[in-house]
């Protein structure tokens, strides 16, 4: 059944009942998150050239949304500190990053899957990892820190929501088992009389994303909280915003 | 000579504010792939240098830079990188331009690194520190691609007044690098850019002995701290003498400060004092080398050279130069018994250590702007002026 208009409200009410019915999905998000907390520390046993996330602390406001469901990394090696690393060094950070993705992006697929409640089935879910490896390389993240006019960068913020709006279903409708395309096109005109909803839903993940993000050493495991309610926010939309077969 | 040797209990240049670490470097490094530069180590009596005249080797455009050229040229692995706005890297056989790099250009140091196939560069400005690849990363498409590893950013404090110090050159230990950033002194692991420790540090650059590392601030004395953990070991305090740059070397620290010159014991005890009433300085790095400190201080009409026991403070001679009117943009560099400076309106000057007659002088183009220390490696000496990196050889 398609309602004609969702709210915010609705979309985590349907979020709180979805995780309650899969409790087994939030514990493996949120130990994923401790895992990838037990990576930053062991990048920082290294001496390898690390940027630190700083969030709240640095100063910095910021929306921090990815469609698909992300746990934050508080310390990374940036691909510019790569460049002439010693072989031993250079696999050590590819394989700690390798790690980092994959488990970060079964969790939050596997979320989706219990969440839809449908069956695990790999090519969706190799679906959603792709996207997820694609986002990470294409997809800026948006900033408030009005290093342009403020006019630009009104503009600019109201073009990046309204794309993530559009995209808000995509990993949804994967784990479902479309393919790319119809996908993106299904998610595009589901999104259509629902943007304001979905807007707020994004800003307030986005934002409690940095929130989190920004305490330090629990800033893994934070985000992994938040991004177990982000996987169940996408179900709820899907869900509700389902056309009869 | 590998860089990561000990620190050597041999005399060393006072490092303390842009090029003094050039002035270091300028006497030690080495064309045979190894440097050892960044070690603090001001006099190598194997250098040589050009003695009694020169003829330019090659010469290598930069970019112009107000106010003069502050940080001497730096050698390293048949590398030498001249700092002006912008860093340039040259063969020092060739003088084929290896890279340019439009980073922020200050007094600059290689530290070999465990982690990077290639050194590390690591430059200064008041601020920051950079940790950049030494081959100045890869070039893709006219765009240099991982040419800055790590970067460490010290807050600006806010100056309405006073003065400004340039920035100041880092120094090593051989596993930790000692900058002073914004009156810190901070320890930093060289692969990294973490912050092993921090204290203050006043402005000027430091100066490491054994497991000491020295820093001269202006109000709160002369300053000793443990390299590991950061205690302070050693003190002077400020009602002795305000100390504006040190020199650490097996047997003392020779000591510059707000009137002259002091040698201090490890102890603490103060060995001598050199403190002319007719002439002063503000401040400025002493070049020490051979039992001798070599600095420059102002006098009433002449800007002079002066070269100091460093047994027991006593003058062995004074030259009038035309040098810098800044002490300390007239850098000292000492190899093989000549003292060489940068003039004040252009070029380089070569005096005898001896007596500080003049050898020779080599002065090119616009005058008016003041050239860089030299840095001697190989027989030759390079310095930074007149819009160009210079190797100037024997003639």
């Amino acid at each position: 059944m398609t309602e004609k208009s969702i709210s915010v409200r609705t979309l985590f009410s349907g979020t709180i009942e979805r995780l309650q019915s899969n409790p087994t999905a939030v514990v493996i998000v949120v130990s994923v998150g401790l895992l990838v907390g037990f990576l930053d520390w062991l990048v920082l046993q290294a001496p390898l050239p690390v940027t630190n996330f700083h969030g709240v602390k640095g100063g910095q406001v910021s929306i921090r949304f990815n469609p698909t469901v992300r746990i934050l990394s508080r310390h990374t090696v940036s691909p510019s500190s790569l460049l002439g690393m010693k072989l031993p060094w250079l696999m050590w950070v590819v394989w700690l990053n390798i790690v980092k993705t994959a488990t970060v992006a079964a969790a939050g697929g596997y979320a989706l899957t219990r969440f839809l409640d449908v069956p695990v089935a790999r090519a969706p879910l190799l679906r959603y990892m792709a996207l997820f490896v694609v986002l990470s390389i294409g997809l800026p993240r948006s900033t408030a820190s009005g290093t342009v006019g403020i006019f630009v960068f009104l503009v600019l913020l109201l073009v990046l929501i309204s794309v993530l709006v559009g995209l808000f279903a995509l990993p949804g409708l994967l784990i479902r088992g479309r393919s790319f395309g119809p996908a993106l096109k299904e998610s595009w005109r589901r999104s259509r009389g629902h943007g304001w909803s979905v807007a707020g839903c994004i800003v307030l993940i986005g934002a409690a994303n940095h929130l989190t993000g920004s305490i330090p050493v629990f800033g893994p495991v934070g985000t992994a909280c938040v991004g177990v309610v982000h996987a169940g926010v996408v179900a709820a939309f899907v869900r509700r915003t389902s056309q009869p077969m | 000579m590998l860089w990561g040797q000990q620190h050597s209990p041999q005399r060393r240049f006072c490092p303390c504010s842009v090029s003094a670490l050039r002035t270091l470097l300028a006497v030690i490094s080495r064309m045979n792939g190894a440097s050892t530069i960044g070690r603090g180590r001001g006099y190598n009596p194997d250098a040589t240098a050009p003695k009694d005249g020169v003829s330019i080797k090659w010469k290598q455009p930069v970019e112009g830079r107000y106010g003069g050229y502050r940080p001497s040229p730096l050698i390293a692995n048949g590398i030498v990188y001249g700092f002006s706005d912008g860093i340039v890297g040259v063969s020092a056989s060739t003088g084929k331009l290896r890279f340019r790099l439009n980073a922020p250009a200050g007094p600059g140091l290689i530290v070999p690194s465990s982690v990077y196939s290639v050194p590390t560069l690591a430059v200064a400005t008041q601020n920051t520190l950079y940790g950049l690849d030494a081959h100045g990363g890869v070039d893709i498409a006219g765009h240099r691609i991982g040419k800055r590893r790590w970067q460490l950013d010290r807050k600006s404090q806010t100056q309405l007044f006073g003065f400004r110090s340039p920035p100041t050159a880092p120094i090593t230990d051989g596993q930790t690098v000692f900058a002073t950033l914004s009156s810190t002194l901070f320890a930093v692991e060289p692969n990294s850019g973490r912050v092993r420790w921090q204290n203050y540090g006043g402005n000027y650059r430091p100066s490491v002995s054994g497991e000491t590392v020295y820093v001269a601030t202006f109000n709160r004395g002369l300053i000793g701290y443990d390299t590991e953990t950061s205690t302070r070991t050693f003190h002077v305090p400020p009602e002795t003498f305000r100390s504006t740059a040190v020199t650490a070397t097996a047997e003392q620290l020779v000591v510059s400060t707000d009137s002259g010159l002091a040698g201090v014991a490890h102890d603490e005890s103060i060995l001598w004092r050199y403190e002319p009433p007719e002439m002063d300085r503000d401040y400025g790095s002493v070049a020490v080398a051979e039992g001798t400190a070599y600095t420059v201080f102002r006098g009433e009409k002449d800007t002079y050279l002066v070269a100091v026991s460093v047994e027991d403070g006593t003058e062995r001679w004074r030259t009038t130069a035309p040098l810098w009117e800044d002490p300390p943009s007239s850098q000292p560099t000492i190899a093989d018994g000549v003292v060489y400076l940068p003039l004040s309106d252009g070029g380089t000057v070569a005096l005898d250590a001896g007596d500080g007659h003049t050898r020779w002088e080599f002065i090119r183009g616009e005058r008016g702007l003041p050239w860089s220390p030299a840095a001697i490696a190989d027989g030759t000496l390079y310095t930074l002026g007149n819009g160009h990196l210079y190797a100037l050889e024997e003639r």
